[in-house]
């Protein structure tokens, strides 16, 4: 014991030079400072991790509103959604009392800051490489409008445009921006000029399409099939020729060992038979039996990128998005997509007010831009357009969506998505269904209802705080957060707009 | 004796027709705000009264959850009109008038109106230095097809598309200086444009851009006019003056795509203390195009207020026919439309429009 004692002092004393002791309640103070000092940065950090807006009405997105509640946003999810919340004590929190809550709009097809159209025939060119997140102006015009994320098409002006992306409105990590880089399969039918003879064409194209991915697939699967056949012929070749590289081996052997250092004149023997079918074993001369059928490796179809990408969208990898206006365009890209069993999305759909039927049976998911018709005469697609299209297309059962469609070159309807839908309910659209519209149900039709599109837990925090209900002529979006972070607030933006 | 009773008869038929009373939900006023409990007496085509209560023994229309508004007015629109607005010849064209153009059997009239626009201005386009007078058109009269109003104000443009290369002005410095001797020479002429150098005419110029704006309001001020100016662009610059000199601004159309730019000149322009219509540019724009344009201006910052103002009374101020049509008031026609709520919502409906105190069928036959 007095060793050890000895040793501690012995130690102590080493090298140290001798400070006063200081006194207990400095020591003390200092060590409540530090903790104190940590607590703070651990508070801080997860004060900005952690917000809770108290008081106002959410629409969760489902139909269901929940007056006076509260919603707590960590780590960039939705901890809590509903009329009690609990919350860490210290959170950050927002007082939104007589605001409105909903989640982030979603709008399901727009040209929001694209740039000039890309692509240019490359089937796996994507609408997200496309998108200009420096065009501030517009992006901001946008969020004032309460939408924090939009699906972005490829466009072109025929056949296959590249793929659509879906996009969140802010967000440094490209991680947070894109959703989804490979949304759909962006495919234009009869949108170019042309007369009766172009648009004929442009459906016959539309059908080649999958023809042609299936034919390749074929091809490839034939391949597979005679590479298989091959190789099982080789290995019976090598097996029986084996018995005879397997004497010649232990001649070889014996050899060897006959012929020490000599340089041996035979290839070193390996188990698999080489390439080519060669017997390499030995100069023995093949078996009679193998010259007669030379066995020829079948030649390998070329990869080709583009039929690859169709074939996964035949395995519903992902959606087949289709621009066609005209009915007759329509009806047929619906056979199509009937005969190959295509997961089908219809955009535009100017004249699909007449095939409502039709397409309540087939529940064809059906994108509808915007635009309004004009009274005069136009000889643009939209001319096929009504105003109530929307309406009759819901009460046939078709599953209808309310997007912004394509727009003039820096121009973009997406900053107008709620006046939008709510036009849509003054021409006979169900108003109950309006804000779910936007959010979760287009969620879904872009898959990506497990992350946006409801105010509920676990969803990514993308929230909307309106200063009164959405679709109330003069309500203003105040705040907006993606992935919890503030990306606006019209008490910062100050513009006197 | 039968003779008699049936006359009899025939006339209180008649004069129940013509008088009857209007009561919804609400009533937007000439400030454009929504009052509640609306009751108008029409007579005759008129609004008589406005408020108090119904006298017995006459027809009430009932609209229980209705807002009533005035007529929507298309202060600047292109509709009903057959061929060509303008004449490529002279860009001077005092003398044309946009009434020789209107084609009273177009069906898109009746779509607008079904729409809740019940009176509109056909302007001679912008591509004429001085255009000629526009046409104030009520969307139906006694026979059920379009009415000419009245002459409406002078149509005039300092637009780019004045300038063509095989006729005079080609220039904006030569457009001012001839525009200056025009009004000079007209000096106390009875034409349109002596009425309008006399200021006893309004007029419309169409001035894209900031300097355009500036010259317009600097003829204005010396030559004393009447002046509306068509302008859409970044407002700001030019508000203060416009203010001042009391001009009115035409925006617009506006549609779900208007540039931030744009939509906010609305707002802005109000602010500044401008009376500001917003146009529809019918037909080349949807049936609604009045509502839309109203919706997005409010979003981008208008007051409500002011934007019902913007397609209804303000229109009729700039065209000089405020004393009968754009509110709902007293002697004032009665051009009304019932929505189903705020015509801003754009969710409302149209229940009813009546021109001239004569219900409207809104069937279509589409």
């Amino acid at each position: 014991m007095s060793q050890v004692r000895s040793k501690i002092v012995l130690r102590s004393r080493r090298g140290m030079t001798r400070v006063p002791p200081r006194p207990f309640a400095v020591r003390k103070l200092c060590q409540s400072l530090v903790s104190l000092i940590l607590c703070g940065v651990a508070a801080v950090a997860c004060g900005q991790d952690s917000i809770l807006l108290k008081g106002g009405e959410l629409l969760v997105g489902n139909g269901t509103h929940i007056k006076n509640g509260a919603l707590l946003i960590r780590d960039g999810k939705i901890a809590a959604a509903g009329r009690r919340v609990r919350a860490p004590r210290g959170v950050e929190t927002v007082d939104v009392s007589g605001k409105v809550l909903t989640p982030g709009l979603i709008d399901v097809w727009t040209t929001l800051s694209a740039a000039a159209r890309g692509g240019g025939g490359r089937f796996d060119a994507r609408a997200a490489d496309n998108f200009n997140r420096f065009d501030t102006d517009n992006l901001q015009a946008a969020l004032r409008g309460g939408v924090t994320t939009v699906y972005l098409p490829a466009r072109g002006p025929d056949g296959v445009c590249g793929m659509g992306s879906v996009v969140r409105l802010a967000g440094e990590d490209p991680n947070t921006r894109v959703l989804e880089s490979d949304a759909a399969l962006c495919v234009a039918v009869g949108l170019g000029r042309g007369g009766p003879l172009a648009r004929v064409k442009s459906r016959a194209a539309f059908r080649k399409l999958w023809i042609d991915a299936k034919a390749y697939r074929r091809a490839q699967e034939d391949y597979a099939e005679k590479l298989t056949e091959y190789e099982k012929k080789l290995k019976e070749r090598a097996e029986s020729g084996e018995a005879d590289t397997d004497k010649a081996k232990k001649n070889a052997d014996k050899s060897k060992k006959n012929d020490k250092g000599k340089h041996s004149a035979v290839r070193p023997r390996r188990r698999r038979p080489p390439r080519g079918g060669a017997n390499t074993a030995g100069n023995e001369k093949p078996k009679k039996k193998n010259a007669k059928d030379e066995l020829k490796k079948p030649v390998e179809p070329a990869i080709d990128r583009n039929k690859e990408l169709l074939l996964r969208a035949l395995d519903g990898a992902f959606l087949v998005r289709v621009e066609a206006h005209r009915p007759e365009d329509i009806l047929d890209v619906l056979d199509v997509a009937e005969e190959f069993n295509l997961a089908l999305i219809l955009e535009g759909a100017s004249g699909s007010a007449r095939l409502s039927e039709l397409l309540g049976e087939r529940k064809i998911p059906v994108v509808l831009p915007s635009t309004r018709p004009m009274l005069a005469f136009t000889a643009g697609l939209e001319r096929y357009a009504r105003p109530d299209t929307a309406a009759i297309l819901s009460d046939a059962g078709a599953a209808v969506y309310l997007g912004s469609g394509p727009a003039g070159a820096g121009r973009s309807a997406t900053r107008h998505l709620a006046l939008n839908v709510a036009g849509a309910v003054g021409a006979g659209l169900s108003a109950r269904k309006a804000l779910q519209l936007v959010t979760r149900d287009a969620a879904r039709l872009l898959g990506i209802d497990d992350r946006v599109g409801s105010l509920a837990r676990g969803m990514s925090a993308d929230v909307v705080v309106w200063s009164d209900q959405p679709f109330a002529p003069g309500a203003r979006v105040e705040r907006v957060y993606i992935a919890g972070k503030e990306v606006y607030s019209i008490s910062d933006s100050g513009d006197d707009e | 004796m039968l003779a008699a009773l049936a006359v009899l008869l025939g006339g209180s038929a008649l004069l129940c027709a013509d008088e009857f009373v209007i009561s919804a939900r609400g009533l937007i006023d000439a400030a454009g705000k929504i009052q509640d409990a609306a009751l108008v007496l029409v007579r005759d085509g008129k609004i008589v009264r406005v408020g108090g209560d119904a006298p017995k023994g006459v027809r009430v229309a009932k609209f229980p959850g209705g807002v009533l508004s005035p007529g929507l007015i298309d202060v600047r629109s292109a509709l009903g009109a057959f061929g060509q607005l303008s004449e490529r010849a002279d860009a001077r064209q005092p003398g044309a008038d946009a009434r020789a153009a209107l084609d009273r059997h177009q069906p898109r009239i009746a779509q607008a109106l079904r729409a809740g626009v019940t009176a509109f201005a056909v302007l001679p386009s912008d591509d004429n230095l001085v255009g000629g007078r526009s046409a104030v058109v009520r969307a139906s009269g006694a026979d059920g097809l379009p009415q000419v109003l009245a002459a409406g104000p002078l149509a005039l443009s300092l637009s780019p598309r004045v300038f063509m290369p095989d006729r005079e002005p080609v220039s904006r410095v030569g457009a001012l200086h001839m525009l200056r001797s025009l009004l000079r020479a007209a000096g106390d002429d009875e034409d349109a444009l002596g009425q309008f150098a006399a200021g006893k005419l309004p007029g419309i110029i169409t001035t894209p851009s900031a300097a355009d704006v500036l010259a317009a309001l600097s003829l204005a001020s010396e030559f004393k006019l009447k002046l509306a100016l068509i302008h859409n662009d970044d407002a700001r610059k030019v508000a203060a003056q416009l203010a001042e000199a009391h001009a009115g601004v035409i925006v617009g159309p506006y549609d779900f795509d208007a540039t931030v730019r744009e939509a906010t000149a609305a707002g802005v322009l109000e602010r500044a203390g401008v009376a500001v219509a917003i146009a529809g540019g019918l037909p080349t724009a949807a049936a609604d195009t009045l509502r839309i344009g109203a919706a997005v201006a409010v979003h981008n910052g208008m007051t409500p207020a002011a934007a019902r103002r913007a397609i209804t009374i303000t229109p009729a101020k700039l065209l000089g026919v405020d004393s009968l049509l754009g509110s709902i008031q007293p002697k004032h026609s009665a051009d009304l439309v019932v929505f189903s709520g705020d015509p801003l919502d754009l969710r409302s409906r149209v229940i009813a429009v009546f021109v001239a105190g004569r219900r409207i069928n809104l069937e279509s036959n589409r």
